[in-house]
């Protein structure tokens, strides 16, 4: 009678096909149909019409496209450094403090993650603005009036800027599981190393580095990823520009799809992205493999 | 693992605090310029007080820019979406968990696949799926397609928490008589709480917060979402009115907000198991 109800076929399909739709429909399908519709021409409202790998060819012969790239991957090291290596580095300093100062410092720095980006962004336009923004005021009362800048129109400066709103917006991610990565370390670990008389330095390279290494390798991945896949941050305050300077993969796919209705194309710079990443997942695996076979 | 020296501890400290002051301070800012004149924006000391608070902004932003309108519409699909994803998520993963089937571990593997998409990869498809089925402009686009997102993540949290709960109740429940649906509600559900607690915290930050799918598949303002509405604020025949436009991303932001403070430990536990997600 127990085996009966947990086997029954009508009990199982009753459970699971709600998932299974909403899963195929828009996970499965959409998956499977860029990979189709990378091979088509279509506008998405007449009958699309097959032409082999044409939008590939177009698209590695545009070079609005290879610059997009070059954009994405520049934010995806950025990111790497700046939040997964910062984020792994604030998080082992910070355990050494007091606990009052460990709690807030950890809500400080997660507190953006729980705005939407289009707060984030909204917030840094006013940052950056270039007659009354917040950091040329900062500048201004520092003294260095002669760095002030329109941040973001300027073409030296606005690729880092757009940069540090992701970074300021993912930090606490990496810094999070880095911190509860460290949280999880048994104590004893250290205190055995302080009976040694190991420094705080040497504990943290040799105990708290060797044992996060897993923890790391998922902030060196999702920093990546993130990076690479900037979208809304750029879409909201430069729009890609000036020029197209800080159009990165995702704008350049968003624009190829919805302003200039090339459904396919955009399907295709999709695929290629994907491939991408997992290259990037691929080299980052390969990296943190090395580092186990040196040790 | 404390610092030996006090100078060294000193200055770790402050120069960490200094650095979560960068974080904080943007969001103290953004409250205290939500209470000025835009020409004092504009024009005063970018880190003074209000010289007049006003609260106007706020009213402005809710009736006469519609910010009332598109936060009953975030929480509307908000809501559905919670409901829909925790449910489905749920059954799934007893499904999962609990059922004798062929080809479950197999279906287990393309799941956890699932995570590792990056949602705005699909956008151009399923955008053109839903036009052909006329759901462009209806909030249930946008709860589907939320809602399949967040399926893999809560999948997971559901049926790891189920695999520790002890069969012997179910066992008992059905000698009682108990039907499937009698298991699932009153023997497995209440023991629940802290994994749907999980659940709900990820779903409702990825809903409210949601903006690439919010912006293509809801281009017309009826049905709008908060993070939408922020993007249009300044557009319209009022011209750029940045006080309000301030208050209206207070008021997008205080629920995720409060939440997090009152809530903080769940919340930084699922945020980090959300991880995968993104």
């Amino acid at each position: 009678m127990v085996k009966d109800i947990f086997a029954k076929k009508t009990n199982i399909l009753l459970l699971i096909a709600p998932a299974l739709l909403l899963l195929g429909i828009f996970v499965g399908y959409p998956f499977i149909k860029i990979i189709i519709m990378s091979l088509q021409k279509t506008d998405g409202l007449t009958p699309a019409t097959f032409v082999k790998f044409d939008q590939y060819k177009k698209i590695f012969a545009d070079s609005a496209f290879w610059r997009a790239n070059l954009a994405s991957l520049w934010l995806c090291l950025l990111a790497v450094v700046f939040n997964a290596v910062l984020g792994v580095f604030i998080a082992v300093v910070l355990n050494g403090l007091s606990k009052k100062i460990q709690k807030f410092c950890r809500t400080s720095y997660i507190m953006p993650m729980v705005l939407s980006v289009s707060v984030i962004s909204q917030l840094w336009l006013a940052i950056y603005h270039a007659d009354w923004g917040i950091l040329n005021a900062f500048l201004h009362l520092v003294g260095l009036d002669c760095w002030q800048n329109a941040w973001l129109s300027n073409p030296h400066t606005a690729m880092v800027c757009v940069a540090i709103v992701g970074m300021w917006w993912m930090f606490g991610m990496d810094f999070l599981m880095a911190y509860s990565g460290i949280n999880n370390i048994p104590k004893q670990f250290y205190e055995a190393a302080e009976l040694d008389g190991a420094s705080k330095f040497q504990s943290a390279i040799h105990i708290t580095i060797p044992l996060l290494k897993n923890v790391i390798k998922t902030c060196f991945i999702i920093s990546a990823t993130g990076g690479f896949f900037t979208f809304p941050q750029v879409y909201i305050m430069t729009g890609g520009g000036p020029g197209d300077l800080t159009q990165t993969i995702m704008i350049y796919m968003y624009r190829q799809a919805f302003s200039n209705q090339r459904y396919g194309r955009a399907a295709a710079v999709a695929l290629i992205s994907i491939i991408e990443t997992c290259i990037i997942l691929f080299v980052l695996q390969k990296a943190f493999k090395l580092i186990k076979s040196e040790e | 693992m404390t610092y030996k020296s006090k100078k060294t501890e000193w200055l770790v400290t402050a120069l960490l605090v200094i650095f979560a002051l960068t974080f904080l301070y943007p969001l103290l800012w953004l409250i205290i310029n939500s209470l000025k004149d835009t020409n004092e924006i504009m024009t005063g000391n970018a880190f003074g007080f209000p010289q007049k608070l006003k609260f106007s902004n706020y009213s402005d932003a809710l009736i006469e820019r519609n910010i009332l309108r598109y936060f009953l519409n975030s929480t509307i699909v908000t809501s559905l979406t919670l409901l829909l994803t925790t449910f489905t998520a749920f059954i799934f993963s007893y499904g999962i968990v609990r059922m004798h089937w062929k080809g479950c571990p197999k279906l287990t593997v393309l799941v956890t696949l699932g995570l590792m998409l990056p949602s705005q990869i699909v956008i151009v498809p399923i955008f053109l799926m839903l036009r052909k089925m006329h759901l462009i402009n209806n909030p249930l686009s946008l709860v589907l397609t939320i809602s399949a997102f967040n399926l893999s993540i809560t999948t997971l949290i559901s049926s790891s928490f189920i695999k520790s709960i002890p069969r012997e109740m179910e066992e008992a429940a059905i000698m009682d008589g108990a039907g499937l649906w009698t298991i699932l509600s009153k023997v497995i559900a209440p023991q629940m709480v802290s994994a749907f607690s999980s659940m709900a915290i990820i779903i409702f930050m990825n809903s409210w917060n949601e903006f690439i799918y919010a912006l293509v598949l809801i281009t017309g303002k009826t049905w709008r979402t908060l993070p939408v509405a922020l993007m249009n604020y300044s557009s319209g025949k009022y011209g750029t009115d940045y006080g309000g436009l301030y208050a209206a991303m207070v008021i997008t932001s205080f629920l995720p907000v409060i939440l997090f403070i009152s809530f903080s430990k769940e919340v930084e536990k699922s945020l980090s198991a959300g991880a995968l997600l993104k």
